[in-house]
C-alpha cells in the first residue's frame, strides 16, 4: 500500500518548499489591504519550517526524519534560498535546519489565563527566510530544479516515504507551462507512492479561500485553477487527518489550499505516536 | 505459590539505546530475572511515551515511578486515579524548572524548539496492574485461596493473561484493526477533567497457579494480537525469550515485517 513507509532517521523523506518571490509578490493579499504576499509566504514558509522541526524534536536535538530544501524563485533564477551558515545549499538535515535559523525573534501572543481570560505570553519564533520581491516568475525554473533535487534524493532513499514538492506562489508563472513542468515532478516517487506536489495560493484577486478543495469550481482565476490542476491529490492517511482536523474531504482532495493557512499539513505526516492532550 | 518476573526492553530500530522513550517499574523491585517473586504482590507499570512529545521519556519514567507506589485505589476507581494524576501532574512542572535550570547551569541552555514545546507537557501511555498472588494450601490452611488482579489503562499498552495453554483474557481488548498512531493518553498537563475518565480503563480478575502475564507496549501488543486472531499461541515464544534470546528473536520479527519499529517493552510474569 502507498504513502505507508515509516519516517526514521534511518528512512527519512523530503520536504522542498518552493518559495515565489517575484515582483509581483509586493501586492497586497486579496481581501486584506494590509498584508503583501510576499511577507505572507515567508511567514508561512517560516511556520511551516518551525512546526516540522518541532514535530521532529527531542531533548537537546531535533532528529533528522527530513531532508529539507527551500528553492527561492524571481527575475531570472531559482535557487536555495536559504541563508546565513545554510547559504547555498540544497538540502540539509531538518535537525542542522532547526539549529540554524537567521535569528531567533521572541514575540508575545495571547493565551488563556484558566480564568476566562487571556495573558501575553513570549514565545521564540525562529526565521529563515525574510520576504523578498524582485523580478520575473520563473516557476518552471524552479519545478524543474526541484525535479533534480528530487531524482538524485529519490536515487539515494527508494523506499522512503515520497517526497513533498509545496509551492508557495501567487501563481503567475512567466517562463512556460507550470502544469507540464509539475507533472514531470509528480512523475517521480519511490517503492512508496509518487511525489507529492501540493501549492499554497496566495493571491490579490480575493474571493472565498480554499482548503484542500475537492474541485477547481468556485476558484476565483486561471492562476488558481492552474495551480490547483498541478496539485496532487491528497493520499488517504492525509484525508484522514485533514478531516479530524474538520475539513470537508473526497477522494479528490486535493494538496491546494487558497489565501488560507497550510501549516496544517505537518500535521499530516506520522513519525510515531501523536501526542495528543487528554488531560 | 511462587513465580518469576523477566523484563525485556529495547529501542526503535535505527535509534540507540538512551533514545528509548518507554519506561516500566516493578514494585517490590527484582534484583535480576528470574529472581523469586517477594512478597504476596507485585505492582507492573509500564508507560509509552509518546513519539511526538519530546519529553516523553522523562513523563514515562515519572508515571511508572509514581505508580509503582500509589495506593491500590488508583487502580480501582477513577477518583482516587484522578488524586494520584494530579499530584504527579502537580510535580512536573517543578521537574521541568530543574531540568531547564541544570541546562543552564551546565551551559547548555534550552533551545528554541525546546522552549517552544515545554509547556504543552508530555504525554504517555499507562498500564498499571497489581497481581496478589494466591496462597498455596499447607498443612495449617488446607484452603486454596484464589488470586486476584486489578489495573488500569489508558491508551494501547496491554496485559494478555494466558492459563491452561488459552488466552484468558486481554487488557484492554484491542483488536489488530484498531492500533494506530492516535492512542489515548496521560498528559503532563491538566485540561480536561471529564476527557480522561472516558479514556480510563478498570479491570479486574483471577491469578491462579501456573498463569502468566505479559505486558507489552503497543508494538508487541500489536503482533501478539494479530497472532491470536491469526489462531497462534504466541505466548509459546514470549515464554521462551529467555532461551531464544529477546535480541535476536526481536531483530527477526522485525526483519519479516511482523513487528512494527517501535520501542517495545515486555513484562512476564510467570507463576510456577
Amino acid at each position: 500500500m502507498a504513502y505507508t513507509a515509516e519516517i526514521s532517521r534511518a528512512n527519512p523523506s523530503c520536504f522542498v518548499f518552493m518559495v515565489d518571490q517575484s515582483a509581483s509578490m509586493i501586492d497586497p493579499i486579496g481581501g486584506s489591504g494590509l498584508q503583501h504576499k510576499h511577507e505572507v509566504v515567508a511567514d508561512a514558509l517560516n511556520r511551516l519550517l518551525m512546526e516540522l522541526s518541532i514535530k521532529c524534536a527531542k531533548e537537546e536535538g531535533v532528529r533528522d526524519y527530513f531532508h529539507v530544501a527551500v528553492i527561492g524563485y524571481g527575475g531570472s533564477t531559482a535557487g536555495p534560498a536559504l541563508g546565513g551558515d545554510l547559504r547555498g545549499q540544497d538540502l540539509v538535515s531538518i535537525g542542522l535546519l532547526a539549529d540554524k535559523p537567521l535569528r531567533v525573534e521572541h514575540r508575545t501572543k495571547k493565551i488563556p489565563d484558566g480564568a476566562g481570560g487571556l495573558v501575553d505570553e513570549t514565545v521564540s519564533f525562529p526565521v529563515w527566510i525574510e520576504p523578498l520581491a524582485n523580478g520575473a516568475t520563473p516557476m518552471c525554473k524552479a519545478l524543474n530544479r526541484s525535479k533534480d533535487i528530487l531524482a538524485a534524493w529519490i536515487a539515494r532513499y527508494p523506499r522512503s516515504f515520497p517526497p513533498i514538492v509545496l509551492n508557495l506562489t501567487d501563481g503567475e508563472a512567466n517562463d512556460g507551462d507550470p502544469l507540464q513542468a509539475a507533472d514531470e515532478v509528480r512523475r517521480l516517487g519511490t517503492d512508496d507512492g509518487a511525489v507529492l506536489l501540493f501549492n499554497l495560493h496566495v493571491s490579490s484577486t480575493g474571493g472565498a479561500s480554499a482548503v484542500f478543495p475537492d474541485t477547481a469550481a468556485g476558484l476565483p482565476d486561471a492562476y488558481a485553477r492552474t495551480l490547483f490542476e498541478m496539485s496532487s491529490p491528497l493520499p488517504p492517511h492525509m484525508r484522514n487527518y485533514a478531516a479530524q482536523q474538520g475539513y470537508s474531504v473526497s477522494s479528490e482532495t486535493r494538496g491546494f489550499v487558497y489565501n488560507s493557512d497550510i501549516v496544517s499539513l505537518v500535521q499530516f505526516l506520522d513519525i510515531g505516536t501523536r501526542a495528543v492532550a487528554l488531560r | 505459590m511462587r513465580g518469576s518476573i523477566f523484563s525485556y526492553s529495547a529501542s526503535k530500530h535505527g535509534n540507540s539505546p538512551d533514545e528509548y522513550e518507554d519506561a516500566w517499574c516493578i514494585s517490590p523491585p527484582i534484583l535480576a530475572d528470574a529472581d523469586e517473586i517477594a512478597g504476596e504482590s507485585i505492582r507492573v507499570s509500564v508507560a509509552d511515551g509518546a513519539s511526538e512529545s519530546p519529553f516523553a521519556a522523562r513523563w514515562a519514567h515519572m508515571l511508572v515511578g509514581k505508580f509503582s507506589a500509589a495506593p491500590l485505589a488508583a487502580l480501582q476507581n477513577v477518583t482516587d486515579l484522578l488524586g494520584v494524576l494530579d499530584a504527579i501532574g502537580a510535580d512536573w512542572p517543578h521537574a521541568m524548572e530543574s531540568y531547564a535550570a541544570s541546562r543552564t547551569l551546565s551551559g547548555r541552555p534550552l533551545k528554541w524548539y525546546e522552549e517552544r514545546v515545554i509547556g504543552r507537557g508530555a504525554f504517555a501511555t499507562l498500564l498499571a496492574a497489581e497481581l496478589t498472588l494466591p496462597v498455596s494450601p499447607t498443612s495449617c490452611s488446607p484452603d486454596h485461596d484464589e488470586g486476584y488482579w486489578y489495573a488500569v489503562s489508558i491508551g494501547d499498552t496491554c496485559m494478555f493473561q494466558i492459563r491452561d495453554d488459552n488466552l484468558l483474557g486481554a487488557f484492554p481488548a484491542i483488536p489488530s484493526a484498531e492500533f494506530g498512531n492516535n492512542p489515548a493518553l496521560v498528559g503532563s498537563n491538566h485540561t480536561d477533567r471529564e476527557f480522561l475518565p472516558a479514556h480510563t480503563l478498570m479491570h479486574s480478575g483471577s491469578v491462579a497457579q501456573g498463569d502468566d502475564f505479559f505486558v507489552c507496549t503497543d508494538a508487541l501488543a500489536l503482533w501478539f494480537t494479530e497472532q491470536v486472531e491469526r489462531g497462534c499461541k504466541p505466548w509459546t515464544v514470549l515464554r521462551d525469550l529467555q532461551a531464544i534470546g529477546f535480541a535476536e528473536w526481536l531483530d527477526g520479527t522485525r526483519r519479516a515485517g511482523d513487528l512494527r519499529n517501535d520501542d517495545v517493552t515486555l513484562i512476564h510474569v510467570d507463576l510456577w
